[in-house]
């Protein structure tokens, strides 16, 4: 389950920097763009970092208990 | 829950009210402003060229607001030269008219003839008033593909004519585009022709 979450995660700030630096943006469409584009990023490596982090202290915790 | 999944998850909301702000809040302006390089409103170098009985001082801009789209243009040196609205833009006020010049992003899917008859002459049949085509044609500017599109539209009951010319860019194209009072459009021609014809992208 962890890894599918890793491979969204990764999935997402791929998108975001396809958008940011390869697609060819129409003029009107710049400021849909700078949004769209950074949200993907901030989105991706936000949940990538939750997912570092989730369930570490917990698992930590469980092995304390099961002692 | 874990501290440091609360403390990303609050930094991410923030990161994202920020970009919201940026994107579409009162913060867009100083994003668009950002774009804009100084030094391409400073020109570069002076020349003096004779346009008919009058001899007229140009100033050399060099624009190097737009990665991949360097470009330097000569505009004289009695007109007011202002940025543009976009970065990559300048904005002129002179006596008997005003103008623009600017990028523009051609679609890969397209070319800049077929972009211009089928989406900026349309655009520009709905959006300005009174608007009549007088002259379309191809033409090359300083060795690139450039198209010039004659058209005359009405402001404040007094008749303009248009000279808009689109120059081919490796990337984007420059669009020149000045509105001269129908009286005096014929004596400002050669002028506006040498502007057009100064246009050069400095990345090739």
């Amino acid at each position: 389950m962890r890894q599918v979450f890793l491979f969204v995660s990764l999935a997402i700030i791929g998108v975001g920097l396809y958008l940011k630096f390869f697609y060819d943006v129409p003029d009107a469409q710049e400021t849909i763009n700078f949004f769209t584009s950074w949200f993907f990023i901030i989105v991706g490596t936000s949940s990538l970092l939750i997912n570092l982090f989730w369930g570490s202290p917990k698992n930590k915790d469980s092995h304390k208990e099961q002692k | 829950m874990n501290k440091k999944i609360v403390l990303i998850f609050i930094l991410t909301i923030i990161a994202l009210a920020i970009l919201a702000l940026f994107s579409f809040g009162p913060l867009s302006e100083k994003r668009k402003a950002a774009g804009i390089n100084p030094s391409s409103l400073n020109p570069v170098s002076t020349e003096t060229a004779n346009k008919g009985d009058a001899s007229v001082v140009l100033n050399l801009y060099c624009n190097r607001d737009a990665v991949e789209n360097y470009y330097s243009v000569q505009l004289p040196q009695k007109w007011s030269v202002n940025a543009g609205k976009k970065a990559g833009s300048y904005s002129v006020v002179f006596s008997d008219g005003n103008g623009t010049v600017e990028l523009m992003d051609v679609p890969d899917n397209s070319t800049l003839e077929l972009f211009i008859l089928s989406q900026q002459e349309p655009q520009l049949k709905k959006t300005i008033l009174g608007y009549h085509r007088v002259d379309y044609k191809k033409l090359s500017a300083s060795g690139n593909e450039a198209y010039e599109l004659t058209y005359q539209s009405t402001k404040n009951s007094e008749t303009y004519e248009t000279l808009k010319t689109y120059i081919a860019g490796s990337d984007q194209a420059g669009v020149l585009t000045f509105s001269v009072k129908q009286s005096s459009f014929n004596e400002t021609y050669p002028l506006l022709n040498s502007i057009i014809q100064s246009f050069r992208w400095e990345n090739k």
